[in-house]
This record gives C-alpha cells, sequence and structure tokens, in this order.
C-alpha cells in the first residue's frame, strides 16, 4: 500500500481496513456467507473480464505452457506438500469453526467439497491466465504475477492499465480472508472465555492491526515469513498436528463411551 | 341550560352514557367551544333525543334527508317498549344503508364523532345509535407527479385512504384482498390501512408490522413518511428499507408478489415492505414495454446509479493520486483543462457539488412562478461564468452534471436521495486515500448492504443470496413463456 499512497502514514491505512473486517466480522457467519458470495461474484467476473482482455490485445500464446510435465509428476507432488497443501487448502481447517451452523454433516461435507473444487478451479484458471500470457519463467520471479500479467492489456492504447482489477480481487480477497479468520478467532476465544464472541471482534481487530505492522517491516520479510516460517512452525503443527491428535483423542473417547454404555 | 349544570362528572371520560343532559355536559367538556359542533334536540317517537355532529365532517343536507325526515314520519308500534328498542328499530327500519352502529363508551362516541360520523341518542337509552354520512372534499384522482411514465395507467393514488383503497381493490379484483385499519398517533389519531392477499403472505411479516403500527409512541401522523420512520429496521442505515409510492399499478404488483402496502390517510404515497434494493431500480413502465428494452432500462438504472455514486470520487483519486492510470492522452486534456484551477480537485468537486445541491433544494421550495430565474442562473452564471473566470475546469462540470443527471435516474426519489449523502462520502475518502479509501468504503458500503435486511428479507435479493428462479425480474427482465396453443388439435396453420 506504501506505494500507492507516499505520505499516508501506514497506521492509518492499517487501521482503517482492520476495522472494515471487524465490521464484517461482527455480522457473523451469514454476513461473512453472503459477502463472500458478493465477493466470489465480483472475483469470477473480473477474472473473465482480465481473460477477454488479455485474448483481445493478442497475449495469450497456449504454446508457453510447454514443456509440460517434463520431468515427471514428481516435482508436482513435492511442490504440493512443501507449499500448496499448506498455504491455501490447509486454511479450511478455520471452517471447522463454523460446523456448528452449517447444519448437518452431510450439508458440510457437501459444502466444503463444492467449496474445495470451485477454489481450485479459479486458483487453476488464474494461474492458466499468468502461464499462458507471460511464460514459466517470468511468472516464477515475479511478486504479483496476476498483476504483471494484466499489465500486458492493451487494447488500442485505450483500455490499458487494467492491473487496478487485479488489485480488486487481491483487496477483496484478502479482505474475506481477514474477516473469516478474525471471526473464528472469536468464536475460539469466546469459548475460552465464556463472553459472546462479538465482544472480542474489534480488539481483535486492533491488535491484528497493530501485530502486522510489527511482525514485517517490508514484503521481502513477509514472503519470507509468510512462505517459510510459518508453514514450519504454525500451519504444520496447527493444520495437521493438532487436529489430528484432537481427532484421535475424540475418536477414542467416543469409543470408550460407547464401550461403557454397552 | 340547567341541565349543563347537573351533572359534570370527573369520570365522564371513561363512563357510558346515562342521560341526555349528562351526554350534553360531556361534549362540552370535550368538544369546549368549538364552533362547528352541532347538538340538535330532536324528537324518537314519542322521546326526546339529540343528534350530534360535526358540521365540517358531515355531509349535512344529506343527513337532513335520511335522518332527520324519517324521524318526523317515525310511529311507533309499541309504545311501551323501552328506549333501546326504539333506537333499535329506527335503525332497522330507515338507516339501513348508513351502517349504524351502538356505542355504550363516551369516549368512543367522541372519537366517533370527530371522524364525521353522526350520533343520536335518546333519553333513557343505554346506547346510542351512530350513523356514518361522513362527506370530505378530496383531491380527484390525477396523474402521479413524482413518478411518471410514459406507457402505462396514468391515475395516482390522492390524500384520500378511501380513494386510494378503492384504486387497489379496482386493480385487484381478488376475493383475497383484506384491508385491515389501524389507528395511530396519540394526536392525530391517523387512520392506517394495511393491504395483503390473505394467505400468500408470510404470517411472521403482518405479525410484525402490526406490532410496529399497535406499539407506535408517534403523536402525529401526516404523511406515510412518519409512518416509514415507525417501520425501518433497528439498524442505522441511509437506503430506505420501505418502499413508497404514488402509482397504484406499483402498489398492486408488489401486492400481488405476496407484500404488504400500507395506506396511510392523508398521504398521496403509499408504503409497502419488505422492500429490497433492486425494487427502487424497478420502474412499473419495465413490464409494459417490449421486454429487452425493459432490461436496457434497467441496466441504465444500475450504470446510472454506479456513476451517481463514484464518478466524482474517482476523478478526485485520479487527479490527485494515480494520474499514471489514465489514458496518457485524455490525461493530458485534463492536466491541460486544469492548469490555471486554483483549487486543488477535491475543492473543486465539493465546490461545485454543493452549489448543485442548493440549486436543486432551491429548485424543489421555490413558487412555480419564479422557476426560469433558476435555470438562468444555474446554467448560465454559475456553469459558464465559473469555468471561463478560471475557477473550475470544464471536466469538472462534466463530472458534475453527469453525477446530478445520474442521480435523478432512480424511479423511487428517496433513494436517489440517500445516495447523493453517500457520495460525499466517498469524496472525501478519495481526495484523503484515494483509490485504496474509494475500495476500502465500497467495501464497508457492501458489508453494510449484506447486513441489511428489510423484514427478514435480504437487502441485496435477488442477487446476494443468489436465486436464479428470481432472476427474471432481477436487472434482466425475462419474457413470460407463451401457453402452447399451436402445436396441438390441429396441428399448424398453413
Amino acid at each position: 500500500m506504501t506505494t500507492l499512497l507516499r505520505i499516508t502514514p501506514i497506521e492509518i491505512v492499517v487501521v482503517l481496513f482492520v476495522l472494515v473486517v471487524a465490521y464484517a466480522a461482527h455480522g457473523g457467519a451469514r454476513t461473512l456467507g453472503k459477502l463472500s458470495e458478493a465477493i466470489i461474484g465480483l472475483v469470477v467476473l473480473f477474472f473473465i473480464c482480465i481473460a477477454f482482455l488479455l485474448l483481445l490485445s493478442g497475449s495469450l500464446e497456449p504454446q508457453r505452457m510447454l514443456p509440460f510435465l517434463s520431468k515427471g509428476i514428481m516435482p508436482l507432488i513435492k511442490t504440493s506438500f512443501s507449499s500448496s497443501l499448506w498455504v491455501p487448502y490447509g486454511e479450511l481447517i478455520v471452517f471447522l469453526v463454523m460446523f456448528p451452523q452449517m447444519g448437518k454433516k452431510a450439508a458440510f461435507r457437501k459444502a466444503g467439497m463444492a467449496a474445495i473444487l470451485s477454489a481450485g478451479v479459479i486458483l487453476a484458471f488464474s494461474d492458466l491466465l499468468q502461464i499462458w500470457s507471460m511464460g514459466m519463467e517470468y511468472e516464477k520471479y515475479s511478486t504479483f504475477p496476476l498483476l504483471d500479467a494484466a499489465r500486458l492489456i492493451n487494447i488500442s492504447d485505450f483500455i490499458n492499465r487494467m492491473d487496478a482489477l487485479v488489485a480488486l480481487i487481491i483487496i477483496f480477497g484478502v479482505f474475506l480472508k481477514c474477516a473469516i479468520f478474525l471471526y473464528a478467532g472469536a468464536k475460539g476465544i469466546s469459548v475460552i472465555f465464556g463472553k459472546p464472541s462479538k465482544t472480542y471482534i474489534y480488539p481483535f481487530a486492533l491488535m491484528i492491526g497493530a501485530l502486522s505492522l510489527l511482525v514485517s517491516h517490508n514484503f521481502a520479510e513477509h514472503t519470507e515469513e509468510g512462505l517459510h516460517l510459518v508453514i514450519q512452525y504454525l500451519h504444520i503443527p496447527f493444520q495437521l498436528v493438532i487436529p489430528l491428535l484432537t481427532a484421535i483423542w475424540i475418536w477414542i473417547l467416543s469409543k470408550r463411551r460407547r464401550g461403557s454404555s454397552e | 341550560m340547567n341541565e349543563i349544570d347537573h351533572a359534570l362528572p370527573n369520570d365522564s371520560y371513561s363512563s357510558t352514557i346515562q342521560s341526555l343532559g349528562h351526554l350534553r355536559a360531556h361534549l362540552k367538556l370535550v368538544f369546549g367551544n368549538t364552533d362547528d359542533l352541532a347538538v340538535t334536540a330532536v324528537r324518537v317517537g314519542e322521546q326526546k333525543g339529540l343528534l350530534c355532529y360535526l358540521e365540517t365532517m358531515t355531509n349535512v343536507p344529506f343527513m337532513m334527508d335520511n335522518i332527520v325526515k324519517p324521524l318526523s314520519h317515525f310511529s311507533v308500534n309499541d309504545p311501551n317498549g323501552s328506549a333501546d328498542a326504539l333506537l333499535e328499530e329506527m335503525n332497522e327500519k330507515y338507516y339501513g344503508g348508513l351502517s349504524g352502529t351502538y356505542i355504550r363508551d363516551l369516549k368512543e362516541f367522541t372519537q366517533k364523532l370527530a371522524v364525521g360520523q353522526a350520533g343520536l341518542a335518546v333519553e333513557g337509552a343505554s346506547f346510542t345509535l351512530m350513523l356514518d354520512v361522513k362527506q370530505l372534499d378530496v383531491r380527484s384522482v390525477a396523474e402521479p407527479t413524482t413518478q411518471t411514465v410514459v406507457r402505462g395507467p396514468k391515475d395516482g393514488f390522492t390524500e384520500s385512504a378511501d380513494t386510494n383503497m378503492s384504486l387497489i381493490r379496482r386493480r385487484l379484483v381478488n376475493e383475497k384482498l383484506r384491508f385491515e385499519k389501524y389507528t395511530v398517533g396519540n394526536q392525530s389519531q391517523t387512520s392506517v390501512y394495511l393491504a395483503y392477499i390473505d394467505g400468500a403472505l408470510d404470517v411472521e411479516l403482518l405479525r410484525r408490522i402490526r406490532a410496529r403500527l399497535q406499539t407506535s409512541l408517534t403523536s402525529s401522523v401526516l404523511d406515510s413518511g412518519n409512518i416509514e420512520e415507525l417501520l425501518r429496521p433497528r439498524e442505522l442505515s441511509l437506503f430506505p428499507t420501505v418502499y413508497n409510492s404514488e402509482r397504484p399499478d406499483a402498489v398492486c404488483a408488489a401486492i400481488m408478489e405476496a407484500k404488504v402496502a400500507i395506506i396511510v390517510n392523508g398521504s398521496p404515497f403509499v408504503l409497502v415492505v419488505p422492500a429490497v434494493m433492486n425494487d427502487f431500480f424497478k420502474s412499473p413502465e419495465d413490464h409494459y414495454q417490449w421486454f429487452a428494452f425493459g432490461t436496457l432500462t434497467r441496466v441504465l438504472r444500475y450504470l446510472a446509479f454506479f456513476f451517481s455514486l463514484f464518478v466524482p470520487s474517482l476523478y478526485v483519486a485520479v487527479t490527485t493520486f494515480h494520474a499514471e492510470l489514465v489514458p496518457t492522452v485524455l490525461l493530458i486534456s485534463i492536466l491541460a483543462q486544469r492548469e490555471g484551477i486554483p483549487f486543488p480537485a477535491v475543492i473543486e468537486i465539493l465546490l461545485m457539488e454543493i452549489t448543485f445541491e442548493i440549486l436543486r433544494e432551491a429548485g424543489t421550495r421555490m413558487p412555480r412562478v419564479v422557476g426560469p430565474a433558476i435555470s438562468i442562473v444555474g446554467a448560465l452564471v454559475l456553469g459558464e461564468a465559473a469555468v471561463q473566470a478560471g475557477i473550475v475546469s470544464n471536466i469538472n462540470v462534466i463530472v458534475v452534471a453527469l453525477t446530478a443527471i445520474s442521480g435523478f435516474v432512480a424511479p423511487i426519489f428517496t433513494f436517489g436521495a440517500n445516495v447523493r449523502l453517500l457520495r460525499f462520502g466517498f469524496i472525501f475518502l478519495a481526495a484523503v486515500l484515494g483509490f485504496y479509501g474509494i475500495i476500502l468504503g465500497s467495501a464497508f458500503l457492501l458489508i453494510h448492504l449484506v447486513r441489511l435486511h428489510s423484514y427478514g428479507v435480504s437487502y441485496l435479493s435477488p442477487f446476494i443470496p443468489f436465486r436464479i428462479r428470481a432472476q427474471k425480474d432481477g436487472i434482466l427482465i425475462f419474457q413470460t413463456p407463451l401457453p402452447n396453443d399451436e402445436g396441438g388439435g390441429n396441428g399448424s396453420h398453413e
């Protein structure tokens, strides 16, 4: 954001953002659901726009995808386990918090499958757009590859600078993610301290804003922390180890209870 | 007149009728020395009687013909019968068409007098007979002034609730149509009617509206705007959640969609709940034209809504923070025009926006005869001269004009009026935070709209939550399929 607003203090930018996020989280699960419906509509619309405009400006070349799987399927599986599994997909663990509000097990499973599949399709579509327009090498070294891809759009020197649409996609996506995590965190705390979760939303939001300023000073630090440290020290324990142990524990408890009642 | 002296009961507000003298005293106490109260002594058979009415609310010649005249040639069947029986006989024999009711309570008696009924009391009877002889001068049905259409019915609601109900009833020839009466306002005692189709409606919706009307603490209701205040949601919002219309066809369409219309006596604007955002972008005319044209106008209205909300703030953001977003040639043209302007873009925009708001307000409030003065001053002096004097740029005038015209596209005025306030918020955000501010503002607006409900209906429906079946009357209008009348029987014609 500092590249966009050169003299505005970053604190103001952050505080306003987290306050709006908190307003969304304060509305509860129903609001978040409807908000994500609105945002997914916008994101899909923007993606279609970008794809269409890239096509019109002649920047899409599918042969940039080649060579396809030249080293076999192993590198793919390796990356999946080292990063993709944890960063977008592992974070789905947060939706377990909303399990009680989602109705029955079957409904949760159905919604969950639909969510994973549609998210996968959108991410794959975005990746394809990036590779088709810029090629593999460029995509690998760009910080925001989709943003760079959108910069290629140029139709008769009038429709250009469409990277604003990508900025919107990123901001709205991050926005929703923050709101859901904030809501889930407040829910969790409310279980521990026994007060309604809404009381924690605004204080938590401000705390998140402050921590975000303390945790990293620039983008390089942010990616290093987010893509390496967090996966090792936070994602693997919180997404895999603790839920797995909890599941085993619940399974043993329920087995024993069933055994004692018979 | 010594009858007045003998009884001035303290509890006369809650007491029942005792004697004619008591009644007179009570009327004196309640109505005081008002000039239009007529209390006439009459004879009902052999008994003394009193005829009371308000001259200003009743049709006096009609009353003379239909109430007083029958009294003069009334012969008693049973001279020994009670006064109660006498009144009942009178009512059944002569006053069949006047919807007579029997009233015991004195408070109710005075209330009925106030709404234009005539009361007939007989010495010794335990109740009075109330007869409906109301006559009010009403404005005749005329073309609506706020929601005009090119093609479609030209009649509009008037200030009389009776007329309005009849306008609805004659369009919806449906025996399930109900009009439910409520009295709201401690002082004004205004009649408010709920109109709905029985059976189609969500019972919970009806219960909530009734509760709001019955528990209201309002002292006076002078327009349906006062009732709209009662029906608003608890959450503070700039967006209206109650629809209002001057057009009977729009209200009938809403009633058929299982909504509740609220007719307020004294207001030509009939309210409808629940109302969602999309309702404020609909004009009844959309369905009277070819469907594609209706769709086009509806898309245009949404476009105009976004224009009036975002164009000035985008202009401010782009010229202040993000000049690189504009195509170069356009940027040069904008900057060349702004070269001699002494103000930053935000001041320039605010100056013209506020000027326009003042012009608009002046245009609404001024007497009709001075109308041309406004257009001369507005268009020539403020537009032309401000640009020539180098105070504002041409592009600024274009931006403000586009915004202003877009703001008036909304078919329901209240919606456009509220959006104007938001526009100023966005201009401010754009001036401080640029694009980022606009995005934050839009996110806030989106969350607010998503959280907003109108009586349990999501404000952004049918778009959020998305209902595919409801899309045929969303932004797009689909044609109703025709019944298959060509395939059957003898097959198609040559």
